[in-house]
């Protein structure tokens, strides 16, 4: 496996005095010669391939870092055998990040035993219990990977009982995978208790010592548990949790060079909230998930854009662009952009061709990760307050518009 | 042999059978598009798209060419709009070339309800059920509109199967229709128009059909009505009664054709362009085009099978060394495994012309195609058309 590093990098003094805690850090491989810097969000990619896009025509300025869930590569198994590693099977040479839960699936209740858990797909559920686990992990060979745990606490449906075999198992499950000296690198490490701040903080004051005995592994932790995946994670209200957020990283506060990420689908003007609250790595799966019901991103996010009517998102399956002579967006400079129209868009859904999507994904990849570029210039010029006040006005008006 | 807005010259002959590679060049004065070496196969691209593949991937493949459908086209995104787009060619951001079909295939293979009269082809609009007429006026209009750089002509679509006196009154009716065709052309300088041959399977009427076109001085001319499930011996027979009745020097385009092994038969027949929508449907069912047929990678027995889909390939997949075990964790669940097995199979098409027109040029077609039918065939016994086919062009097998 290849090793993974993080490290954070101070940001000037001005930020520091707004009372929040937004970083800058950089992922640095040792096979491979690049650094990423964060906040980042990763490329989400299922079954080993971005859906509806061939990797010819992802757009360079995407973040190469591939976020795998686990529950995509189950059915591989079989064919994984003797192949060396995933990355080699799926011809990927790339990073890749396996996230135990996949952003996009929602996660039904009643998935783990005392010796199992279960992973999603929209297929359905598969167990896996933790030496079918390990198995996987060492087929696939990621560069980092997430220990499995429970995470079964959908909010006001958990009771105290629920809680504390959620921490016991998914304690049990970390504890397997940290013993196990095969699959011991580069893990990133769930925090699991709900929504529930007791359980949360008992849970990482039980894991601890793990983190300090291991801290060349542990690349970083995960928040799980908030929330149960899938599409309402779109609309989470992230400040609700920022005191759990906190406190988690007042205690962790002396590992500077702890990761934090946490999976959902980020909608961009959550990502600033992220951003504010000190995370690190962001799933991709928003893009998926937004090209998946023809939703173009739109919202201006760089002094070059004019401001746009379109809104912050739009959905271009509406018949007002059957006739579009311009592009998804005006000012883009993406593969799409550059060469359709609205019009042809358009067309490509109501015909139901596999292009329609591909064009979309092509250009929300392009847009969403020079979103995210914008966010590190941004923070390192020190503009960060007035950036993330020009994005999250955007996604207001867009609020107060639904409403 | 040169056109206003078609320019096609045979640069090679076999000295063998009946095959010859050919260049063609299109637009006014010919510099608009091409060239485009024959014999050529053409993907079909129904709906002002390529299945899910972008022009440049399409260029990469070395495909210069493609299909759209008139009746698609006409309904989605409709006249209007094209027309204010500036044609198909930039709504759909495509520099190669374009051939659309005349409307009137369509009419019979999905519209249920549809009458043939002198006038044109009455049909009820699948959409809204109003009454539509198709005249060999309107084709031409709508594809005048798209701007193809090929047009066909609207023709008095049959069964393949069927025999009698419909299939004469086809014939004479396409011929009508044809005439009224040319005369509603209005971008001869810069789309060239091409007759159908007709006649079923009647040799007969097959002859006097493609005399007939002849003498309307066309730019190319199409070979139609066959590959509808046929009787396979039947269909090389009106294919090279065809080729023998159309000038050696103009481009003969044999409609509906794509199968492997049909390619290369018919370029030995003497054809220089084909379509067919299996090699980009097929992709879509989990299918890899390869010499000896086509693997279906949903299948158990390629979960460990990890060698490439054919290690001859030159495309972008084969290159990237996804196996058949890796496509078997895909195919059937990720839209991205259609795309990539379109890309090989367009690919697959695409060398294995090039492959009969350097054999051509190189004058050892007749080698090709013994090693082809010997691979195609295995150890099964080689079917009778072909080896009647391939005598008739004197090859022996």
């Amino acid at each position: 496996m290849a090793t993974m590093s993080f490290k954070t990098i101070s940001l000037s003094s001005s930020i520091a005095t707004t009372a929040n805690t937004a970083r800058l850090g950089e992922l640095a491989f040792s096979t491979i010669p690049k650094i990423i810097e964060t906040p980042a969000a990763m490329l989400y990619v299922r079954s080993g391939v971005v859906p509806d896009v061939t990797y010819d025509l992802i757009p360079d300025n995407v973040t190469r870092l591939f976020e795998i869930p686990l529950g995509s590569l189950v059915d591989s198994m079989k064919n994984l055998e003797h192949t060396g590693s995933y990355g080699s099977f799926a011809r990927i040479t790339d990073p890749i990040y396996c996230p135990f839960h996949d952003s996009l699936v929602e996660l039904r209740p009643g998935g783990s035993g005392n010796m199992y858990s279960s992973v999603w797909t929209k297929a359905g559920r598969q167990e896996l219990n933790i030496d079918r686990f390990k198995k996987l992990i060492k087929l696939i060979q990621p560069s980092v990977y997430e220990p499995m745990f429970d995470g079964d606490t959908p909010i006001d449906k958990t009771t105290e009982k629920r809680l504390v075999k959620d921490r016991e198992r998914s304690r049990r499950f970390l504890e397997s995978s940290l013993g196990d000296k095969t699959i011991l690198s580069n893990t990133i490490i769930a925090l699991v208790g709900g929504q529930d701040k007791r359980h949360r903080q008992i849970y990482l004051n039980d894991i601890l010592s793990h983190i300090s005995n291991n801290e060349n592994n542990i690349l970083g932790v995960s928040f799980e548990g908030f929330h149960s995946y899938g599409p309402s994670t779109e609309n989470i209200d992230l400040n609700s949790l920022k005191p759990i957020i906190e406190e988690t990283q007042t205690k962790l506060v002396d590992y500077k060079n702890i990761l934090f990420t946490m999976p959902l689908l980020w909608r961009p003007d959550n990502v600033i909230h992220g951003v504010d609250l000190g995370l690190d790595l962001f799933s991709g799966a928003y893009v998926a998930h937004i090209s998946d019901r023809l939703i173009i991103l739109s919202f201006r996010y760089n002094d070059r854009m004019s401001s746009n009517t379109l809104g912050a998102e739009y959905n271009i399956n509406s018949k007002q662009y059957a006739n579009g002579k311009q592009s998804l967006v005006v000012d883009c400079d993406c593969y799409t952009c550059k060469n359709y129209t609205q019009a042809y868009v358009y067309h490509l859904i109501q015909t139901k061709e596999l292009l329609s999507r591909t064009l979309i994904t092509i250009h929300n990849l392009y847009h969403y990760h020079g979103f995210f570029q914008q966010i590190r210039e941004n923070l390192k010029a020190n503009t960060w307050n007035d950036y993330r006040i020009m994005i999250l006005k955007q996604y207001a008006i867009e609020q107060e518009q639904k409403e | 042999m040169t056109s206003k807005a078609l320019n096609f010259q045979v640069t090679h002959i076999c000295n063998t059978t009946k095959a010859r590679v050919g260049c063609l060049k299109f637009g006014r004065n010919h510099t608009s598009r091409g060239p485009i070496e024959t014999p050529v196969f053409m993907p079909v691209g129904t709906q002002g798209t390529l299945k899910g593949l972008t022009p440049e991937q399409l260029h990469q493949l070395n495909c210069r060419i493609i299909l759209g459908n008139t009746y698609h086209l006409g309904h989605r995104p409709g006249p209007d709009l094209l027309k204010e787009m500036g044609g198909l060619h930039s709504f759909m951001h495509w520099d190669g070339g374009l051939l659309t079909d005349s409307g009137g295939f369509q009419m019979v293979s999905l519209v249920k309800l549809s009458e043939v009269t002198e006038e044109g082809v009455k049909f009820q609009s699948p959409h809204d059920q109003t009454e539509m007429l198709l005249t060999p006026e309107k084709s031409i209009e709508i594809q005048n509109i798209i701007g193809a750089d090929i047009m066909m002509q609207l023709d008095d679509v049959v069964s393949s199967t069927i025999s009698g006196p419909r299939v004469e009154e086809a014939m004479w009716r396409s011929l009508r229709w044809l005439d009224r065709c040319i005369s509603a052309h209005s971008r001869p300088d810069e789309q060239s128009l091409f007759p159908i041959v007709q006649g079923g399977l009647d040799e007969k009427l097959r002859e006097q059909s493609a005399k007939e076109i002849v003498k309307r001085n066309c730019p190319g001319y199409a070979i139609g009505g066959l590959s509808g499930g046929e009787d396979k011996d039947h269909f090389w027979r009106m294919v090279t009664l065809s080729t023998d009745h159309l000038p050696k020097d103009k481009p003969r385009y044999l409609m509906g054709v794509g199968f492997a092994i049909d390619l290369v038969v018919c370029s030995a027949l003497g054809c220089d362009m084909f379509d067919c929508v299996f090699p980009t449907r097929t992709a879509r069912f989990g299918c890899a085009l390869v010499d000896s047929g086509q693997l279906n990678l949903n299948k158990q027995i390629y979960e460990k099978d990890h060698r490439l889909i054919d290690d001859q390939c030159i495309c972008p997949v084969c290159k990237s060394g996804y196996t058949r075990s890796y496509l078997n964790t895909i195919v059937n669940k990720e839209t991205t495994a259609c795309h990539l097995l379109t890309i090989h199979n367009v690919s697959y098409q695409m060398r294995l012309m090039s492959r009969i027109r350097q054999a051509i040029i190189e004058q050892r077609f007749p080698d090709f195609i013994k090693e082809f039918v010997s691979i195609y065939c295995q150890d099964k016994d080689i079917p009778k058309w072909i080896m009647n086919s391939l005598k008739s062009v004197n090859i022996e097998l």
